[in-house]
């Protein structure tokens, strides 16, 4: 049996990915303390928000063999937000003008 | 003719014989099956309608706080700097510790190992009150700093998505609470156990929304 497959059989991949996902919580906030607000520093943490999304969604949830609709509707909306935050980050005035009620 | 109704006769007794032995061999009702594989739909489908209709919820709120953050940039690159970011940083470890203690009492129950399930299911009850005694603390600390509802647009977003979060996490508890009953009166057991799934799942989709809340609140500016 391979090291991973020994690891999944002993649960002992849930351990690892749960400190992986405590560290990545740990430099998101990091980042919040310490970082100045730029694009750079928006896209990393919103590739945080995909990593740990995708971690919970496969390994915790366990939906990598489930339903094929449910698996990617749910990848599907923990890529679209943080996208979006990208997005309003980049063109905010855009946005503004595209949703103001009165002219 | 005579021939005739004798084989019409002999057809009905043969078919009468056939009927009477059909019934006193008839067996109990079959338990009723499956619609849908729960390999395929964890859980049950109910769940996961209710999954996606909340987090179709967390949608609309993330949408109000895209287009209240377009039109107010000010307040929304203030706002998170009066937030108390430990406090955010201790729930969102506290919720990834109970996503954890989840998905390792699903492990162990199916390993046939109950006891150690409903141990990983308490944990994560505990877990969800800590979370929510460190939010009531959270608000009281904004409080008495003036940040209230009505402070500005910033914190009246953040106030309804964290306190909608809030619910979510104490109707969560309660079904984690209702799955370690059904562990303990035998009813979810390794080879049967739909019910627990569906509880962790909504668990997860707790914890997944409040991935998103956490860095759009207290992180990003």
């Amino acid at each position: 049996m391979n090291k991973l497959a020994k690891l999944t059989t002993n649960g002992r991949h849930l351990d690892i990915i749960w400190l992986f996902l405590m560290a990545m919580t740990i430099v998101n906030a990091a980042i919040a303390e310490q970082a100045e607000p730029g694009l750079i520093v928006t896209i990393l943490i919103c590739l945080i928000i995909v990593i740990k999304a995708r971690l919970v969604i496969d390994l915790f949830m366990e939906l990598k063999g489930a339903s094929p609709y449910i698996y990617h509707l749910m990848n599907a909306y923990f890529y679209l937000f943080p996208f979006l935050a990208v997005l309003v980050w980049l063109f905010p005035e855009q946005l503004a003008e595209l949703t103001q009620l009165s002219r | 003719m005579s021939i005739q109704n004798t084989n019409n006769q002999e057809a009905v007794l043969s078919f009468s014989s056939l009927i009477s032995s059909e019934l006193r061999e008839a067996s109990p009702p079959e338990p009723i099956k499956q619609v849908f594989d729960p390999k395929v739909i964890p859980g049950n489908p109910a769940i996961w309608v209710g999954i996606f209709s909340e987090l179709t919820e967390f949608a609309l709120f993330f949408i109000i706080y895209f287009l209240a953050r377009a039109h107010y940039p000010e307040q929304f690159a203030s706002g998170p700097l009066q937030l108390h970011t430990l406090a955010g940083t201790i729930n969102t470890l506290v919720l990834i510790s109970s996503s954890y203690f989840v998905a390792k009492a699903v492990f162990a129950l199916r390993k046939d190992r109950p006891n150690t399930a409903i141990r990983w299911l308490w944990m994560t009850v505990a877990c969800g009150a800590t979370y929510l005694a460190i939010k009531y603390w959270e608000y009281q600390w904004n409080l008495d700093r003036g940040i209230e509802t009505n402070t500005n647009n910033f914190f009246a977003v953040y106030y309804y998505t964290t306190f909608n979060h809030l619910l979510h996490v104490g109707w969560g508890s309660g079904g984690i609470i209702w799955a370690i009953t059904q562990i303990k009166a035998g009813n979810y057991t390794a080879e049967n156990h739909s019910g627990l799934i569906a509880a962790a799942c909504y668990w997860h989709m707790i914890d997944l929304a409040w991935i998103v809340i956490f860095p759009l609140l207290y992180v990003l500016r």
